[in-house]
């Protein structure tokens, strides 16, 4: 084969291009520490890693939620803490006062009451980062406070019961907070069957005592209007001991629809939850949760039950109000305190378990973080020492090819003529 | 026989070899022209004369001076330019394409769609906070900005490419007219017995020009004039040089001849290249990030539309993104004067944030098909990161055959300073016999002359 003298410097130059871009990637390699610099370097590996990237963010992301749902987890449980500890106070009072040696304390009694109502009014109110920890979603104003003539407590936000969610996983939410109405609110709890034979236009009816903040009674009735197979207008109304109705305007009615097995599907297309009922002008707030009724073969046979019947403020504003004009407790309020503690212990715990979960959420996500981590570092990391020794030697090649260039290219058969 | 025959063949083999001199000098001066083919001198004997019964030699004769090439190398180099063009060319375009996207990084649309996510994520966990809301108003114009980049960035590879297609076709007509003016020349000078190599040279320059372009099909006819033909339509010969032009076909760019009647199939070179990018990638591209936009949007919107904003009395039905047209994400312009517009609450209170977790929920929400909405953006870098590996790869591969092919020119074609050296060595020897014979005939003249005087 004949070689000319462009043969010799096309190959050298060749050669010497593909040394020098294999030093060039390597430098790229080693100063960006990734392999993987656009898509087409791997596009499986580019895939992979804008995935990995991106669930090592949205994890970061949630556990940076999750540090700040632990934290009005924690606020809440501290407030919670802090009424239990008012209300054993309260009910070591109250235990003092059935002794007859105290009867002339009585007034005395009502003030320790009375400061212990303003500590657990206070932690009722607690805030954390600006929110109200039992204000359930709405931050509007301060949940409790009293009623203009100073006489009773009120609920002061439209609505107490909603649930604050985050996400612990990409997929799955969790409630964080316990609302006003779960804490201290009085719920009328639906329970029983709805006759699956009722006949369209037929109506169901239940009720059941409800309280204002003094304690007068009221009746909660409910309607239950059939208006097609398993689907029901549901309307309420509260009347007083006249039985006039109370309400400003009827309520609108809502359509409840059952599925197959019976159990309540929605209300009016959302998802069935409690039912707000507030009648400020007689300092009524209550909710009613529908969510176990049923609809069965059978005669209708509904059955309403209220955890409580006055909220513990007003309990203890009652029971102050009668020490202080000598009356002691009596063993309905007692025992209203005494649920009021038992619910609050068991609030306590709940909120402990909401912690419990939301730290093994992050335990799990920091866990998969690292994972996520160890594949990016796999697919996209440089490994330093080969990548070091590659170099070395792309750059021994460079310098002999330079050398060899040096007394080969210059040679011909002009230097010896 | 007499002396003067002597001088007769010393003064022809002067003339020969002075010629064989020039072909070297000519040689040795293009042995750094990539496109020169050596010339070789061919010597033969001149015709013997019948004397007394015998052949008596007349001396040498320059026959030739032929040029060394190979008809097959030079055809292979033709059809892998063109192959080789086609897929560097594409390596090129595509990768400002692939530039575009800033992928893998920080900065690229996935990384911003999902910090466009979390942020509703952050915010859902304090809803009626007015500085996380500013902070999902910010990632969604930091995302849209980066669509909008990389969108137009699209268009404005396309636009350059139809300017490059169009100076190609330009390109193209010139080289056309060019191969045809050298055929013309180099019948003329065959016509009248010259050798026209460095013409011959020229030509194939012209026509590997051609061929890095276009796929071209080159025959050599009997006479060795070059027919071209492009894409199965003539395009050049010994008279005419068709002339394309660039138009719009069904919205495409096609190449055809001037006056439209023959469009060109194009299958190979960088013309090929560029108009497969404009026609077919790019227009894919964008219609796959146009999707991905369009369905991120009516998405989030589909989310937002059914919350409530933070106003006093809240409000319902507002959408997010105002719309989306020609690589513009527009922010819902309510939003970015007031962020208490942005509706994640499910139920109109102001610490409630469903619709802010729903959104965010998008990042893993399966759609119709079993992907997700990052899926689909996912699918397009992997395409554009695939479609600019294998033309590098395959780009790489051709080079690598060209440049063995060009080495067999080389070898075959090429000019050895070496040899040629050597034959100067050898011509100027004979040369300075050939003058000594002179001398030699001059003194024996001079010998008769003293004799007779």
């Amino acid at each position: 084969m004949r070689i000319t003298d462009l043969m010799m410097s096309n190959n050298f130059l060749s050669n010497l291009n593909a040394t020098k871009s294999k030093v060039s990637d390597l430098q790229t390699e080693l100063a960006l520490g990734t392999t993987i610099q656009k898509p087409s370097d791997s596009p499986n590996g580019t895939v992979n890693l804008l995935g990995w990237n991106n669930q090592i963010a949205q994890a970061n992301n949630i556990m940076s939620n999750i540090d700040n749902g632990l934290a009005f987890v924690n606020d809440s449980t501290q407030a919670m803490q802090n009424i239990q500890d008012e209300i054993t106070n309260v009910m070591s009072s109250l235990t003092q006062v059935q002794n007859a040696a105290n009867d002339q304390n009585l007034s005395s009694f009502s003030d320790q009451i009375n400061t212990a109502l303003s500590l657990i009014l206070d932690s009722a109110n607690t805030e954390s980062n600006g929110e109200y920890v039992f204000a359930g979603t709405d931050f509007a104003n301060a949940p409790f406070g009293y009623t203009s003539d100073g006489k009773s407590i009120e609920v002061k936000d439209s609505n107490i019961s909603g649930a604050q969610n985050i996400r612990i996983s990409p997929n799955v939410s969790q409630q964080i907070n316990l609302s006003g109405t779960d804490v201290f609110g009085t719920i009328v709890q639906g329970g029983g069957n709805i006759d699956s034979s009722t006949a369209v236009g037929a109506t169901v009816t239940n009720q059941t005592n409800v309280y204002d903040a003094q304690g007068n009674q009221y009746t909660f009735k409910v309607n239950f209007t059939k208006t097609a197979a398993d689907t029901y207008n549901f309307t309420y109304d509260v009347l007083d001991s006249s039985n006039n109705s109370v309400l400003a305007s009827p309520p609108a009615a809502q359509s409840m629809v059952f599925d197959n097995n019976g159990n309540l599907q929605s209300v009016d297309g959302k998802s069935p939850s409690s039912i707000q009922i507030n009648v400020p002008a007689n300092n009524i707030n209550f909710s009613f949760d529908p969510t176990s009724i049923n609809e069965k073969s059978g005669a209708s046979s509904l059955s309403f039950t209220a955890n409580q019947k006055t909220d513990i403020f007003n309990t203890l504003i009652n029971i102050s109000n009668n020490l202080k004009a000598g009356i002691k407790p009596t063993a309905d309020q007692m025992q209203a305190v005494t649920d009021f503690n038992n619910r609050l212990l068991n609030n306590i715990s709940k909120s402990g378990n909401i912690s419990n979960r939301l730290t093994n959420a992050k335990d799990l996500l920091n866990n998969k973080t690292l994972q996520l981590q160890d594949l990016v570092s796999k697919t996209d990391g440089v490994d330093v020492a080969k990548a070091s020794v590659d170099l070395q030697s792309q750059n021994t090649l460079l310098q002999m090819s330079y050398q060899i260039a040096s007394k080969v290219l210059t040679q011909s058969i002009l230097n010896y003529l | 026989m007499g002396l003067s025959n002597i001088f007769d063949i010393a003064t022809r083999s002067l003339s020969v070899y002075q010629g064989a001199l020039d072909v070297t000098a000519q040689n040795i001066s293009n042995a750094s022209n990539p496109d020169y083919s050596r010339q070789t001198v061919v010597l033969g004997t001149e015709t013997p004369q019948q004397l007394g019964g015998f052949l008596w030699g007349t001396g040498v004769k320059l026959e030739d001076i032929s040029r060394v090439n190979n008809a097959l190398t030079d055809q292979q180099i033709r059809d892998n330019n063109s192959k080789y063009s086609n897929y560097n060319e594409s390596n090129v375009t595509l990768g400002q394409v692939q530039n575009l996207l800033n992928e893998p990084s920080d900065q690229g649309i996935s990384s911003l769609t999902t910090a466009f996510l979390n942020s509703w994520q952050q915010l859902s966990v304090t809803p009626n906070s007015v500085s996380l809301r500013q902070n999902v108003v910010q990632a969604a114009q930091s995302l849209s900005d980066q669509i909008q980049t990389v969108r137009q960035g699209m268009d404005s590879v396309q636009t350059s490419l139809k300017t490059q297609i169009s100076s190609d076709v330009n390109s193209i007509n010139s080289d056309l007219q060019q191969i045809q003016s050298l055929n013309a020349q180099i019948f003329q000078l065959q016509t009248a017995g010259q050798s026209p190599n460095d013409l011959l040279d020229t030509r194939d320059k012209v026509i590997n020009d051609l061929s890095n372009q276009v796929n071209i099909n080159v025959n050599f006819d009997s006479q060795n004039m070059a027919n071209i033909s492009i894409g199965g339509v003539f395009a050049a010969d010994k008279v005419t040089a068709v002339q394309f032009k660039t138009s719009l076909q069904n919205g495409k760019l096609a190449v055809t001849t001037k006056d439209g009647a023959v469009r060109l199939n194009l299958t190979g070179g960088q013309l090929y290249a560029d108009t497969n990018v404009y026609n077919n990638k790019i227009p894919s591209y964008e219609n796959s990030l146009d999707t991905f936009v369009n369905n991120l949007m009516q998405d989030v919107n589909s989310q937002h539309a059914s919350g409530y904003t933070l106003d006093n009395p809240p409000q319902t039905g507002i959408n997010f993104f105002d719309s989306y047209s020609n690589g513009t994400l527009k922010i819902n312009s309510q939003i970015l004067n007031d962020p208490n517009k942005i509706a994640v609450s499910s139920d109109g209170t102001s610490g409630n944030g469903d619709i802010a977790l729903n959104i965010a929920g998008l990042s893993t929400q399966k759609q119709s098909d079993g992907t997700t909405l990052l899926d689909n953006y996912s699918s397009l870098v992997s395409q554009i990161g695939t479609d600019v590996q294998s033309a590098t790869n395959t780009a790489n591969s051709y080079n690598l055959v060209s440049q063995q092919l060009q080495q067999q020119k080389a070898s075959y074609s090429g000019v050895s300073v070496d040899e040629e050296m050597t034959n100067v060595i050898q011509y100027q020897k004979s040369y300075t016999a050939s003058a000594k014979l002179i001398t030699v005939a001059d003194q024996m003249l001079q010998t008769l002359l003293d004799m007779v005087s």
